[in-house]
């Protein structure tokens, strides 16, 4: 790991239809460590557009990250995801769920799908910076390891 | 043979009277008007004679009359010319006198008119004196003795016929003699008026009087005896008399008498009372006659077997089935007739040996018989002969195994899983082995209230093929067959009394209709009219009894499964519910929290002290309500989550469980005392939240005091099920609540900050295993809550 490759921001995309979760995110992200260009959309069918560079999305960067929410409107996360992991241009960004479930369902069935990552969403905003941090260190720790 | 000689008659008769002894006797003659010389003469004649003579001579009537008055003599000898009379008028004199006595005349001068005179006077001997010449004498002499002879023969008689009346006396049946024309009466005993209970007086008067006592119906009969005897022959008759103790049977015998013409001079008979013979001769014969036609027609065989096996009677009924007749096998052994069944023979030979036996024989055609032997010993106690009845049980033992078949064959019964299987169980059933003809099954259908048929068996099936069932009519409300089915009631129903289920044609006779409770019909039908009485009605009430338990079985059954489904699908909706409720909540509740948050992150230094709290408030309730949230789907999860049962180490499960309370403990100083336990048979992570809660729960209590918490977990085992406690050192449950602390969100106690699910979740866990839960003790001293769990079903192994 270099600083170059530190000080290169990250794309991240966050797929999430709450606009309160967005926010969070954000603030979050912003107070963290990593720099990065967060990209929002707020459902399945714009996270794909934008992965596939369609439509208004045409111009949009390949994502070094992925933030999936599983329960959007339109197209859900995991049928985001089973794309993503379908498809050889795009399995290996990974993807971190973001849900409000501590079902156990949504883990098993995730992990199935090959999601790099599992994180709850906490209750409080301190709870959701631990989590923003965890991700983080993901990203620094395991995504800057793999080739691109 | 006897023949007495009564004034020169022969008596003939076969009665034995002693003989009267011809002995030498003293013969006292007393001599009236007899000169001297024939005196003399007289003497010299009995010197010659067995008898000897002793003379009385006297020369007048008057003396004479005077010595048979003082002397017995034995024989009168008269003159005819005496001084003061003459022979035939003292003769006269003295029979007006005395009784009768010899008495011979003996004149000087015999003269044929004397001589008639004296016969016609009834003078017993007339011998002329002829000069008293020794030849004379002789003849005198002979003529005594005769006399004498006769005289003292008539006495005899008389004494015999006396005491031969006495006799009569004596007897209880009536002798009587009347003359051969039935005019007059000669002789009657007095037996006749205890007999016929009429006066003897009234006989005597008038013989035909008798005639008045005999039954209407009988005196046609004696009147005809009456002329047979009058006609010299022979009669015998019983009849009946009228008498004020009402009917009585004589039997008459009687005999026609003749005299010397041939001619029937009286007719005589005794009469016997044989009304108490008759009456147990008529018992007896009717006892015979019951005992005979008992014997012939009761359904068994009775014989007898002498000391060798070999039969000496045998009769009954049961010889017809053995197509034996009454006494074929008399001369035949057992050995012989029976040599291939040993049971028989066997029976034969212990009976012989002095053993009461008891078999049951099957023959070779098809019937059972069950045979007693019992043998009869004699005085000396030796073996005469055996005695056995032998029972045809043929019908009785086929009856006994058609009725363990349909038994046996019910009990398919209770496998049938639906309403048709019911039906078609029950028809084939019927069908094969009650043997019915026809058979069929209606399914009661309540929302159009009528009867459709559902299976059939038997002739049915042969005409309309396998869909048999279409082929049979559906009733509907108001039919006949529809009126039988709603009495609930079986009935037999007899050719043309069901208008709806023709049996025109059909050759069908009766039809037994058994409403299988109020959900179905089984009709059965047969071609014998009367078929369904008895046994065969027996036997289609106990498979249609079967076919009603197993079709209402079924028919909760089917109920019951469906409830569980409808339960199993509610309690899946419920837990979808749950599940959809908590997770969709957290979204929401993560905005309020996380927001609220960052206001005081960010905007804290502008919020007053009031402010601040308001915050906290704020985010407490929303942590809260968070967990709440977690608990009641983990609530939920108690079942989607299970896991299945195994032997499971509780010391192992509740250290993991320990350690995953480390910090709760550190925190609160708990001191956590353990036992060793039992293994048992569970889900182990659930047991491990069971643990949680509860020692969670026994902390937050005994936080409450004043020193640290203390808990102390303990098990023991009973009878397959492991029971463990858990104590804590809090204050106590409120005894008001104690049976509520296990619903959902009711709390122990409302200061504590329990989500109110944690029993409630302990309570569902526990039930899962089949277990109980309950507050065991509660006070001052602390609470102990028990819960129990099933021992693994082998040997549980002691831990210390």
């Amino acid at each position: 790991m270099t600083d170059s490759e530190t000080s290169q921001p990250v794309e991240i995309l966050l797929a999430e239809d709450n606009p309160g979760d967005v926010k969070l995110t954000r603030k979050a992200l912003d107070k963290g460590q990593v720099l990065n260009n967060l990209h929002v959309v707020n459902d399945g069918i714009e996270a794909m557009d934008f992965l596939q560079s369609r439509g208004e999305y045409a111009d949009s960067p390949r994502p070094d990250l992925v933030l999936l929410d599983l329960n959007m409107p339109r197209m859900s996360g995991r049928d985001v995801l089973e794309e993503i992991k379908t498809d050889a241009e795009l399995k290996r960004i990974p993807v971190v769920i973001l849900t409000s479930s501590a079902a156990e369902e949504d883990i098993v069935q995730s992990y199935d799908l090959h999601a790099n990552a599992y994180l709850t969403k906490p209750v409080d905003f301190d709870g959701f910076m631990d989590v923003i941090s965890r991700i983080e260190e993901f990203w620094l720790t395991v995504v800057k390891r793999s080739p691109k | 043979m006897t023949i007495s000689k009564m004034n020169g008659q022969v008596l003939d008769s076969t009665t034995y009277v002693e003989p009267l002894e011809r002995e030498e006797t003293s013969i006292t003659v007393l001599t009236v008007g007899l000169p001297d010389v024939a005196l003399d003469g007289l003497r010299d004649a009995f010197q010659t004679r067995d008898d000897t003579l002793d003379v009385r001579a006297v020369s007048t009537e008057e003396e004479a009359l005077d010595t048979i008055a003082d002397v017995d003599v034995d024989c009168i000898l008269s003159a005819q010319a005496l001084s003061d009379s003459s022979g035939l008028k003292l003769f006269g004199s003295v029979c007006s006198a005395s009784r009768d006595r010899p008495f011979v005349l003996n004149p000087a001068d015999g003269s044929e008119s004397l001589a008639a005179r004296a016969i016609k006077a009834g003078i017993d001997g007339y011998v002329p004196a002829d000069g008293h010449s020794a030849e004379a004498c002789d003849r005198l002499a002979a003529s005594i003795e005769d006399a004498v002879a006769d005289a003292r023969a008539t006495d005899r008689l008389v004494e015999t016929s006396q005491l031969l009346l006495r006799l009569t006396e004596y007897t209880d049946d009536t002798l009587w003699m009347f003359t051969g024309d039935w005019n007059e009466t000669i002789l009657v005993n007095a037996a006749y008026e205890s007999v016929w209970d009429r006066p003897l007086d009234g006989l005597i008067e008038d013989p035909g009087e008798f005639l008045d006592g005999i039954h209407p119906d009988d005196r046609e009969a004696i009147l005809t005896g009456m002329e047979v005897l009058s006609n010299g022959d022979s009669t015998d008759i019983e009849y009946r008399i009228a008498t004020d103790d009402g009917e009585r049977w004589l039997s008459v015998h009687a005999e026609p008498v003749f005299d010397d013409d041939g001619e029937v001079a009286y007719v005589a008979g005794f009469t016997r009372d044989i009304t108490e013979h008759r009456r147990r001769e008529r018992l007896e014969r009717e006892a015979n006659e019951r005992l005979e036609t008992l014997v012939e027609n009761i359904p068994v065989v009775l014989f007898t077997l002498d000391s060798d096996g070999v039969f000496t009677s045998s009769v009954g009924k049961g010889l017809e089935t053995l197509g034996l007749d009454t006494g074929q096998l008399n001369g035949v052994s057992v050995y012989d007739a029976y040599a291939e069944y040993d049971d028989i023979t066997d029976a034969v030979d212990r009976a012989l040996a002095g053993e009461e036996v008891r078999v049951t024989q099957e023959l070779d055609d098809g019937l059972t018989f069950e045979t007693w032997y019992r043998p009869v010993f004699d005085d000396a106690g030796d073996l005469s002969q055996i005695v056995g009845v032998a029972r045809d049980i043929t019908a009785l033992e086929r009856r006994h195994e058609r009725l363990e078949r349909v038994t046996r064959a019910t009990q398919q019964l209770p496998n049938a899983r639906s309403e048709r299987d019911v039906a078609e169980i029950t028809v084939d059933i019927a069908a094969a082995v009650i043997d019915c003809p026809v058979v069929g099954w209606w399914r009661y259908e309540a929302e159009t209230d009528a009867l459709l048929p559902t299976a059939a068996a038997g002739a049915t099936v042969d005409v309309a093929g396998d869909e048999a069932s279409d082929a049979l009519p559906k009733f509907d409300p108001g039919d006949d067959v529809m009126d039988v089915f709603s009495t609930g009631t079986p009935q037999v129903v007899e050719e043309g009394a069901i208008a709806t289920l023709s049996l025109d044609g059909s050759g069908l006779e009766a039809l037994y209709l058994f409403p299988v409770g109020d959900r179905a019909l089984l009709a059965i039908g047969s071609t014998e009219a009367g078929h369904f009485e008895g046994f065969e009605r027996n036997l289609i009430e106990i498979l249609g009894r079967s076919a009603t338990d197993a079709l209402e079985r079924v028919i909760r059954e089917a109920e019951l499964e469906s409830q569980r489904e409808d339960l199993k699908r509610s309690n899946e909706n419920l837990q979808q519910f749950a599940y959809t409720a908590s997770h969709d909540l957290q979204e929401p509740l993560r905005m309020v929290a996380s927001y609220v948050d960052l206001i005081e992150q960010e905007y804290g230094d502008k919020l007053d002290e009031e402010g601040t709290e308001y915050v906290e408030f704020a985010v407490n309730g929303a942590r809260r309500m968070q967990a709440m949230i977690d608990a009641l789907l983990q609530y939920a999860r108690v079942q989607t989550r299970a896991q299945d049962f195994e032997e499971t180490d509780p010391n192992e499960v509740l250290d993991d469980t320990l350690d995953g309370l480390k910090m709760r403990i550190q925190e609160t100083n708990a001191r956590i005392t353990q036992d060793s336990f039992p293994l048992v048979k569970a889900d182990p992570n659930q047991l491990g939240q069971v643990f949680q809660n509860l020692i969670k729960n026994g902390i937050t209590h005994g936080a409450r005091t004043t020193g640290p918490p203390e808990i102390e977990v303990s098990a023991r085992a009973t009878d397959g099920v492991v029971t463990f406690l858990v104590a804590d050192n809090g204050p106590g449950i409120d005894a008001s609540v104690e049976d509520d602390v296990f619903e959902i969100f009711k709390r122990g106690s409302t200061d504590d900050d329990g989500t109110g699910i944690g029993l409630a979740l302990c309570q569902r866990i526990v039930n899962r295993h089949d277990g109980k839960i309950w507050v065991e003790s509660s006070g001052d001293g602390g609470t102990t809550l028990a819960f129990s769990l099933p021992a693994p079903v082998k040997g549980v192994p002691a831990d210390d």
